[in-house]
């Protein structure tokens, strides 16, 4: 474990920056990819500082994605994690523009040349004998500053501009809803606006201190080590917790204890007397002790789940954003939440709901100085993302309730927004299994229900009926569900079809032979 | 215990299934239902109780859990 206080971090930063600026990428478009970390953070800070451009990319991604967005974003580096050391060769083999790499482990196991350290000496040094070019450099609070692909590589993956106004008017409206306490942990993936802005960025705004969780794959051991008091995450996570506490109630016969203990809990919440903390100590010791915080967004949260964890002493805060909006549009705070909606607007951004129906459902609009300056050099997708009057259109449906607090109701697109937070295109998937697989004649995908409530994607299909004749209905099912399994293994994992439907009939069509999605039995709309 | 006893132990942890209905073809996502923070919490508690690192950027390569199976077995190896 280590340690650096705000001074080093300021420090630090400086010195990268110096060293980019010395290695001639000032102002140059630079992508980054690795994990949650002190390093990436500097490196981020540095790129912005010295007049560049930041590309935040998913490390998720398959190589030929990365490859894809390096290319389309412009960048001329790329500042990558140790884990990406061995794939380097792959992704850069389709990017002749970029010119730079650095490795940005701060302890890598792969031993690379120039490694952070070594890069950010070279710019100390350069900075101890006077360089001030850095220092030099004015912020152009309008000019682009970073680069968010929303999702995806093929057609619909926009480039999301955000720029250092946008970026410190969202984390200006968030810390002036929210009380934090002073400890944080970082858990949701780095490269995300909800993460980076919200979060990293936030922490440093108000002087709190940052906990980095060094893998999904370790979080229930890391709130108890860094014994954080807020994090933010996304429903898949707050579920899985939540769910947690109870399965553990249930193996120790204590459901109905717990029960009744929360029963009194709030009934003594009601007068005034909060003994949550005092309450449910144990279940509180397994987070750590001091988790009193929770912020989720990034996708809709079952209702139950905050107000039960609320109940056990853990205030859960959900709200609403969208990356082109840098991403906050909406939260419950610590001064206002009405269950069930998404919070009142921030106080940078105004919303409208355009097109109401007769109970005031429409799309949520939205105007402020957190919505984005335009998709990158796409100015057909930046003309249909807003209206003639200049409001960002969302995309989704809601309306504004009580109190002002705004309810999402829908969405008018086909993106599928998982647990996890994830945004996934399904024409994307759609033209993956089109062109992997010869005897399917039609498929939508989209969002169905398992067995467990949970969403899933999936796809279904319409197959060229003389193939499904020649091999049986089952000997079809059985070669589909293969080829899907293929077709997955190039998709990257969060994108993977996990169910899938046969259909013995083509798809309904509207006149232009366009399929009526919202037609198909069981699809979340 | 074989090694692949020990994921479907853990395995069980997350979903409520029988012992015959986890094999080596059994996909936790697709078959169990599970999702993929559940599996990601099952691969880190493997790491810890079998002293490898798995790397977040491997796990996408692991689909079912014979796949999971060899992945630790090669890395116990090596």
């Amino acid at each position: 474990m280590h340690e650096y206080t705000y001074t080093q971090v300021r420090d630090e930063v400086a010195d990268v920056g110096t060293a980019l600026i010395d290695a001639g990428l000032a102002g140059a478009h630079v992508a980054i990819v690795g994990d949650n970390s002190y390093s990436y953070v500097i490196c981020y800070l540095a790129v912005v500082g010295s007049g560049g451009v930041i590309v935040p990319l998913d490390k998720e991604l398959t190589n030929g994605e990365l490859a894809d967005l390096i290319v389309r974003s412009g960048a001329r580096a790329l500042l990558y994690g140790d884990t990406f050391a061995a794939e380097l060769p792959a992704i850069l083999a389709t990017c002749p523009a970029v010119g730079f790499t650095l490795n940005i482990t701060r302890f890598p196991t792969e031993s690379e040349n120039p490694g952070f350290d070594e890069f950010r000496e070279a710019g100390r040094a350069l900075l101890d004998r006077g360089d001030d070019r850095y220092q030099g450099v004015i912020a152009d609070p309008e000019a682009l500053a970073a680069i968010l692909f929303t999702s995806g590589t093929t057609g619909p993956s926009k480039g999301v501009m955000l720029s250092q106004r946008n970026i410190v008017a969202v984390i200006h409206s968030a810390f002036t809803m929210f009380r934090f306490p002073r400890s944080g942990m970082s858990v949701l993936p780095i490269n995300h606006a909800y993460e980076f802005n919200l979060n990293i960025l936030g922490c440093l705004f108000d002087g709190i201190t940052i906990n980095f969780n060094d893998s999904i794959m370790h979080v229930r051991e890391n709130l108890e080590r860094f014994r954080p008091e807020m994090s933010l995450m996304v429903p898949m996570i707050v579920d899985a917790l939540y769910k947690g506490i109870w399965k553990e109630a249930e193996k120790n016969h204590m459901t109905g204890y717990l029960r009744y203990a929360i029963g009194l809990s709030n009934a003594l919440g009601h007068v005034g007397i909060d003994l949550r903390r005092a309450f449910f100590r144990p279940i509180h010791e397994h987070f750590g002790g001091r988790l009193r915080v929770i912020v989720c967004g990034g996708a809709p949260l079952a209702a139950e789940t905050a107000a039960g964890l609320t109940s056990l002493g853990i205030d859960v805060y959900n709200g609403y954003g969208i990356t082109e909006c840098s991403p906050l549009i909406s939260s419950n705070c610590t001064l206002r939440r009405v269950r069930g909606s998404v919070g009142v607007p921030c106080p940078e951004i105004e919303v409208r709901i355009a097109d109401k129906d007769a109970d005031g459902n429409g799309e949520i609009q939205v105007r402020g100085t957190h919505v984005m300056l335009g998709y990158f050099n796409d100015p057909k997708a930046t003309a249909a993302a807003f209206t003639e009057d200049g409001w960002f259109r969302t995309g989704d449906l809601g309306r504004l309730g009580r109190g002002g607090a705004l309810f999402i109701t829908g969405r008018e697109k086909n993106l599928i927004i998982l647990p996890n937070g994830k945004n996934v295109q399904p024409e994307e998937i759609e033209e993956a299994l089109l062109c992997g697989i010869g005897y399917l004649k039609e498929v939508v995908v989209h969002e169905l229900l398992d067995p467990t409530g949970s969403p899933r994607i999936a796809a279904s299909a319409y197959l060229d009926p003389e193939w499904v004749s020649a091999l049986g209905a089952d000997g079809a099912r059985v070669r589909f569900d293969a080829d899907v399994a293929t077709v997955n293994q190039r998709l990257a994992s969060y994108k993977r079809i996990c169910l899938t439907r046969l259909r013995e009939q083509e798809f309904e069509k509207t006149a232009t032979r366009k399929i009526m999605r919202h037609r198909i039995e069981g699809v979340l709309v | 215990m074989n090694l692949l006893g020990a994921i479907t132990n853990l395995v069980k942890d997350y979903a409520e299934v029988e012992d015959d209905q986890l094999t080596r073809a059994t996909d936790p996502v697709r078959d169990l239902h599970l999702n993929s923070y559940d599996m990601m919490s099952i691969i880190g508690r493997l790491e810890s109780d079998l002293g490898v690192e798995i790397a977040e950027r491997d796990v996408r390569r692991l689909v079912t859990l014979g796949d999971l199976d060899d992945y630790i077995k090669a890395k116990l190896q090596t």
